[in-house]
């Protein structure tokens, strides 16, 4: 067995693999390794088969144009998760975790589907683990600009990449930092830092830079331009469904409902009702960078 | 009538919010706010089979309130409830 470390969200991850060179040659991953020795707050194993198994699916996520995922209990008290990279396809991995998801193993069931599986079982092997030591995996765009991190958050569709594009059209001195799934961090001294990751949606790239927050927006679809900063629970309500979260679990729940209740009283978030033109983005940073 | 399973009362900063997170409440993304009345009748109601009635008499055992003025509150609450989804009927 070969390991590779990865430093993400200020977390270390470590993969255990025979088949290091794979990982290796995965350019999402490599601006993320790390040669510090621990302590790992994940431990990730590739093995032959994983031959455990749930007693029944507890959550079945099937939606036309994702990945298709199960979820389950095996008899020992692990949780057992199957997935393919889209309905009706085969199984392309499966992933078995310990309780509290410290230690993971997984198998490739489809090595046509490798990077697909090695990039999911990280991400939510990762979201999972980490709900729990105030860490959030946000479905977000990132636009990086002054030195802070603007997150754009809404629906699968609803145009949060073209949100970012727009900022980057139209308001020198952006940058992206992450088109899809970046990760947010509340540190010790309560400072809310988002971290760009190795999962950044269709858009290539992964930057291994951490950013306070500068706002969190929300995008959505309107016939004009729009913007309401939005109050405390309104705001909750706002990022939680942009969460990656498997909330039957209590300590997931519980982890998750402390971090957003912490980012919603720190940070300001917005509702932003928009057209995708420039006036949007103007009228979005005019607001929120302050 | 009775809650739903599945769903958690829980506190931000103060207010006081509904969250599913129960397997069978996968797909429900909404947050509910409940003010301390509210909070007061959930804490009594949650687990339990109960009637309209029921809700009515908690209110009037513990706030100063006719039986009226409680059944239009519980009335309105209890169809409040209904509508978010948080009741099976």
């Amino acid at each position: 067995m070969e390991n590779r470390v990865y430093e993400i969200g200020g977390h270390l991850v470590r993969m255990e693999t025979d088949n290091a060179s794979f990982l290796d040659k995965m350019g999402n991953l490599t601006p993320f390794l790390s040669d510090k020795k621990g302590p790992f707050i994940l431990n990730i194993r590739q093995i032959e088969a994983v031959t455990e198994r749930y007693d029944k699916p507890m959550i079945v996520s099937e939606e036309a144009g994702f990945p298709n995922i199960t979820v389950g209990k095996t008899p020992t008290g692990k949780w057992f998760w199957e997935m393919a990279p889209l309905p009706k396809l085969p199984i392309s991995g499966r992933m078995l975790c310990s309780e509290d998801f410290s230690e993971i193993e997984f198998s490739v069931v489809d090595p046509s589907q490798y990077l697909f599986t090695v990039n999911n079982v990280m991400m939510i092997a990762y979201a999972m683990r980490c709900a729990r030591f105030n860490t959030l995996s946000f479905h977000s765009s990132v636009i990086k600009k002054d030195g802070k991190g603007y997150l754009f958050l809404g629906r699968s569709g609803t145009g949060k990449s073209t949100h970012s594009r727009l900022w980057l059209e139209n308001i020198p001195g952006c940058e992206l930092l992450n088109d899809d799934n970046p990760v947010v961090r509340i540190k010790d001294d309560g400072k809310v830092t988002v971290y760009g990751t190795p999962w950044s949606g269709k858009t290539r790239c992964y930057k291994a830079e951490e950013l306070p927050v500068g706002a969190f927006v929300r995008i959505i679809q309107a016939p004009e331009n729009k913007i309401q900063r939005l109050k405390l629970v309104a705001a909750y309500a706002c990022l939680y469904p942009s969460v990656s979260s498997f909330r039957p679990d209590d300590p997931i729940a519980e982890g998750l409902h402390n971090a957003l209740s912490a980012v919603a009283t720190t940070v300001h978030c917005y509702n932003l009702e928009c057209l995708p033109n420039a006036d949007a983005a103007k009228l979005c940073y005019d607001t929120v960078h302050e | 009538m009775k809650i739903k399973t599945g769903f958690k009362l829980r506190t931000i900063v103060g207010e006081h919010i509904i969250t599913g997170e129960g397997v069978e409440r996968v797909n429900f993304n909404k947050i509910i706010t409940l003010n301390e009345t509210a909070v007061y009748l959930w804490e009594n109601l949650v687990g339990k089979e109960f009637t309209e009635d029921d809700v009515v008499k908690l209110l009037t055992d513990e706030y100063e309130v006719t039986e009226e003025v409680a059944r239009k509150d519980v009335q309105n609450l209890l169809s409040k409830w209904e509508e978010a989804g948080l009741l099976d009927k």
